[in-house]
């Protein structure tokens, strides 16, 4: 008999559900048949109920690394774990799955020991990414299940995997990422999202966030910064960060008003948004604490940030990853993340700069009262503070710059326009500027078909009146 | 057939009988509620002329119509009290209301916690305001007990696009806006309202004829016209909110004052036949074309399939030398061609990464990539922009987007051309290898002609020749005997025809709507089509679906496509008739063995996508393997 003819995709579908990729490469794959999952035992020890299991009949492909032995159950998992870190973290399948293999794998683990030595609970056996995996898990599942009141168990439940990780492994860096990871997560979800403005200090309801916060930064400054330098290492360390900036961005527009600020809304507009975003927090608000100190975690932030970078960029440059990614013409994720967190850090001194820069123009362009100085700031000086900061930020946009990505040339150009804004107006420093920024905006609109178009006629209109 | 017309996003709940009459209470208090202008009768008239004189077809609209309180307070109900789902399907992106305690869907008949709306509906649907939009629009009676209300909110990338709104007894469409009412809604915000001219009826023309950017209080309306009231939201481009309540007046029901029997059940017959009728598909392009493969080749083909086995010895070396120019070399390996011809027969489809080899996709991803982002003369937006190789899929409530189909150049751009083209003009075969020729000697031509005078203008028609010209050498690769016989021993199909397509997907533009197959008569073909798309698209950021351009196909039960919802896909109760999707991504060939009852779109590009999706898409008649 010859080879099988196909049945149309339609009656296969009836059959059977299932879409496969089939790589011309030849990177080793292994299937996960997640149905699977749901014959397994739902456990008491972890809050998930069987329900949450028993979904589907569906198929996930997990690539696994070069050079690992694929029957090994721990690098299946340690693979199953970045599947779902790569993927839109939208799977709560694949998060139970990863839960349960963990279980298995303790459960196997003790078993064997029980048996053969007598011992007690130990899971020395297991590696610290082990208990690293399985804490974090535990607690993505908390996004899922943030409408309910399991959040805190989840939470708990990851924090104690993470401490009895530590028990075998005491200065394990994995742990220290795992545990900043999970106390930064914690903050917004199980706390911050249940306040409101009138939210007080109330018993341990409200715990001091100021105290999670500084246990997550305690944790993550004991990572050895040394030790076994590799994508995943950056990747979590730039995740951790980025939840402290979205943290401190939380705290310091809490109350705010969802809708952002659009670069051409009216000048009144802007200045109502403004007002919300000074609204004060009470003494008795359980943010008040935090958001006092923002700055100092801020500055934390960017050293940290900036170390980050340092380690990365030796990091790219060593391996020659640069390099490769021309030849091959492909995005190196490395040299993306590169990119990205030289991006957050220009942000970062553009955030800086807008309170000397509206101090110049006040001074400059709005002075009715004739004032020489507003918080002890002269035109003069804010000017000068403002152009630093901004030049710094410049230079960190680009390094951020991506020759495919227009958006990066806009972030340069918008940048570049507010440092001609420092200047004095039509003078040769600013229309040069403006040029630069100008030429960058042509390009970048050239190529998303008219996007910046607005942001263009009012450069092109201010430089023309 | 397309599932486009008349569809727009509206509840469950919302099309139906309501029988509930506006209370006379609130009709006689109704005046309050609207501003005093609509009771002024030189600003009726001065409307009615409006509508008269409009264009493309009888449409108005009025600034500041409600009590602005009245409004105000609507807004914050909607947005307190009520809950929006997302939901995507071909033809719409948008967020739906639906009641906070009942998701499913508002619940119309109980609005007790949102007094504010209830007085907007008793309002819109009053005597008074029937009878003045009946006055400005000259369309007759309205009825009062047939309500038909919904609420939408389009945040950053929600659209809808072209289609007429005809379903059943449908007289006028209303669409009342609530942006944010302390700020100035911006035509570059996008969401406006766009009217689109039509070509003959039924046939809305590929360019919107003009457009309505929405205001706070600000209302929107047209008559109903079968086959003329052809119109979309454009995508809204940032990250605002854009509120609107939409709605119809209906024909008399029974009982009504201008009630006339069987006028319901005539428009919607009429609907129907004007839909089902052939001569429609004349004014689609591309065709749907497949030519005729040589009876020697499929002779070749026919002891292809009648093989033991599959194995690479069965094509010749210069076989293999020639495909290696353009795929990865292990895909002509025995074992991977049985594998593929495994998976292949047992699903029905088959994704087949880094398909083109590594050297030819390198230099090609640059070449498109390097070309999008310098594109000059700037990407075309309007049909009168498209430059020859490139062609415009038309009409707009079907498809848009560009194609280079190998053929030569074609004026479609009135009935008359279309007649001409379809009835008289040359009847050719593609060819793509000619296309290229031509496209290489034209740009030549033009950079000797310019070599003195280089300009960003040149250079870019330098690049677009290079990213049609590569293009088209593919296409002709997909046409060639070597692959063929490649695809014959992988899929196992007597291939007796073929179409192939170079196709482009521009943001903010294109889109291919639901469809399935045209029925064959022939016995001897068999029923279902083999598709292969190669995506082609350089450029980041797909991966999750929200810039659009996928790739998706449903089963339909129903092979008349009628079924308004058939199109939901994304809702996980209808998650089950979706059998195969695909982002748009770098160098991927999909084959696909697609059954009469499969409905396949590419979902509309978002104008925030970083760049086009590319492809090359071609199809294939197989010979009936059970005659």
């Amino acid at each position: 008999m010859g080879p099988k003819r196909p049945l149309g995709l339609g009656r296969s579908s009836l059959a059977k559900k299932k879409q496969k990729i089939l790589s011309s490469g030849a990177s080793p794959e292994v299937e996960l048949e997640l149905k699977a999952e749901a014959e397994l035992e739902a456990k008491n020890e972890t809050p998930i109920s069987s329900e949450e299991v028993a979904i589907a009949d569906n198929e996930l492909t997990v690539e696994l690394e070069e050079a690992v032995d694929p029957t090994d159950e721990l690098s299946q998992l340690r693979a199953l774990w970045f599947t779902f870190l790569k993927s839109e973290r939208d799977n709560e399948l694949v998060l139970n799955g990863i839960i349960h293999e963990c279980d298995r794998l303790l459960r196997n683990t003790v078993g064997t020991k029980e048996s053969s030595l007598k011992s007690s609970s130990n899971s020395d056996k297991l590696p610290a990414y082990f208990h690293s995996i399985y804490a974090l898990s535990l607690a993505e599942l908390a996004a899922f299940n943030s409408e309910t009141d399991k959040v805190k168990d989840f939470f708990d439940a990851a924090l104690e995997r993470v401490q009895l990780g530590f028990e075998s492994h005491p200065n394990s860096s994995e742990l220290f990422l795992a545990k900043s990871k999970i106390l930064l997560n914690r903050i917004p979800l199980e706390y911050i999202s249940k306040m409101d403005l009138d939210s007080q200090v109330s018993g341990s309801k409200n715990p001091e966030v100021l105290n999670l916060l500084e246990d997550a930064l305690d944790s993550y400054s004991k990572i050895n910064k040394n030790e076994n330098l590799k994508n995943s290492y950056f990747k979590e360390c730039s995740e951790i960060l980025d939840s402290l900036n979205d943290l401190l961005d939380i705290v310091e527009n809490f109350g705010r008003n969802d809708e952002g600020l659009d670069s051409d809304d009216e000048e009144e507009e802007i200045e109502e948004q403004q007002q919300q975003l000074e609204q004060k927090l009470s003494k008795k608000h359980p943010l008040y604490k935090l958001a006092q100190k923002i700055k100092d975690y801020t500055l934390w932030w960017r050293k940290n940030t900036q170390d980050l970078l340092l380690q990365l960029d030796f990091y790219i440059k060593e391996n020659n990853l640069d390099k490769i990614q021309n030849e091959i013409g492909e995005n190196n994720e490395l040299i993306l993340l590169y990119r990205e967190i030289n991006k957050k850090l220009g942000q970062s001194y553009l955030i800086e700069s807008e309170e000397p820069s509206s101090i110049y123009a006040s001074l400059t362009y709005d002075n009715e009262d004739d004032l020489n100085e507003i918080n002890g700031l002269t035109a003069e000086n804010s000017s000068k503070i403002a152009q630093n900061l901004i030049k710094k930020a410049i230079s960190y946009l680009l390094k951020a710059e991506d020759p495919e990505s227009p958006q990066s040339w806009v972030d340069i150009a918008e940048a570049q326009i507010s440092l001609g804004n420092l200047f004095e107006l039509e003078s040769d420093e600013q229309e040069n500027i403006y040029k630069e920024a100008e030429k960058r905006l042509r390009k970048a609109n050239r190529a998303t078909h008219g996007k910046y178009d607005d942001i263009l006629n009012n450069l092109c209109s201010n430089n023309d009146d | 057939m397309t599932q486009s017309n008349g569809k727009r996003p509206h509840d469950g709940q919302i099309i139906n009988e309501t029988s509930k009459k506006i209370d006379n209470d609130v009709n006689s208090k109704v005046e309050v509620y609207f501003s005093s202008k609509i009771f002024n009768q030189d600003f009726r008239d001065e409307l009615k002329n409006e509508v008269k004189d409009s264009q493309p077809y009888k449409w108005g609209t009025i600034r500041e119509l409600m009590n602005d309180e009245l409004l105000r307070n609507v807004r914050k109900e909607v947005l307190n009290e009520i809950h929006f789902t997302k939901k995507e399907t071909d033809i719409y992106k948008v967020f739906q209301s639906g009641d906070l305690a009942n998701l499913s869907g508002l619940n119309w008949d109980d609005l007790s916690r949102l007094p504010s709306l209830y007085k907007l509906r008793s309002a819109i649907y009053s005597q008074t305001f029937r009878d003045f939009i009946s006055y400005v629009t000259g369309c007759g009676k309205l009825s009062g007990i047939k309500t038909d209300m919904s609420i939408n909110t389009y945040t950053k990338s929600c659209h809808l696009l072209t289609h007429d709104d005809v379903i059943g007894s449908r007289r006028v469409s209303f669409i009342l806006y609530l942006p944010d009412p302390d700020k100035t809604w911006k035509p570059h915000y996008g969401g406006s309202l766009r009217l689109f001219d039509s070509v003959v009826p039924n046939v809305p023309k590929t360019d919107y004829h003009c457009k309505l950017t929405p205001q706070f209080n600000q209302i929107a309306f047209f008559t109903v016209q079968p086959g003329l009231s052809f119109h979309d939201v454009e995508e809204v481009y940032v990250d605002k909110q854009r509120l609107s309540i939409q709605g119809w007046f209906h024909i008399p029901q029974e009982g009504e004052d201008g009630f006339i029997p069987g006028e319901q059940e005539e428009t919607a017959k009429s609907t129907l036949q004007q839909l089902e009728s052939q001569e429609l598909q004349e004014y689609d392009f591309p065709k749907i074309n497949r030519n005729d493969i040589s009876k020697e080749e499929i002779k070749i083909y026919d002891e292809l399939v009648n093989k033991d086995a599959i194995s690479n010895k069965y094509l010749s070396t210069t076989d293999i030398s020639y495909l290696e120019k353009f795929m990865s070399p292990n895909l002509l390996k025995t074992e991977t061609m049985i594998q593929i011809s495994d998976f292949f027969a047992d699903q029905g489809f088959i994704d087949i990464k880094d398909f083109i080899n590594p050297k030819y996709s390198t230099h090609l991803h640059k070449l498109i990539r390097d070309f999008e982002l310098n594109e000059l003369p700037k990407m075309p937006s309007r049909q009168s922009e498209v430059k020859f190789p490139w062609k415009q899929a038309v009409p707009p409530h079907k498809q848009r987007f560009l194609y280079i189909d190998g053929q030569h150049e074609e004026k479609i751009d009135s009935a008359d051309d279309i007649n001409f083209v379809n009835n008289c003009g040359p009847q050719e075969l593609p060819n793509f290898s000619l296309v290229k020729n031509l496209i290489n000697a034209v740009s030549n031509a033009s950079s000797n002609a310019s070599a003195n005078t280089a300009s960003d203008a040149s250079s870019g028609d330098d690049s677009s020749s290079q990213v049609s010209s590569k293009l088209c050498e593919l296409a002709s690769f997909f046409k060639s005997k070597s692959f063929r016989k490649w695809l014959v021993l992988i899929t196992q199909l007597v291939l007796i025809k073929d179409q192939i397509l170079i196709r482009r997907f521009r943001p903010g533009h294109d889109f291919i709507l639901a469809t399935l197959l045209p029925k064959d008569e022939d016995e001897a073909v068999l029923d279902c089509i083999l598709e292969a798309t190669l995506n082609l698209t350089p450029t980041r950021g797909w991966e999750n679906g929200e810039f659009g351009g996928y790739e998706l196909c449903m089963i339909t039960d129903d092979e008349n496509g009628e079924d308004d919802d058939a199109a939901i896909y994304r809702s996980s109760e209808n998650s089950d008739s979706v059998v195969y999707s695909s982002q748009a991504c770098w160098n991927k060939l999909t084959l696909i063995l697609r059954d009469p009852n499969v409905l396949k779109f590419i979902k509309y590009v978002s104008f925030n996508a970083n760049g086009s999706r590319f492809d090359i898409s071609g199809q294939w008649n197989a010979k009936n393997y059970s005659c």
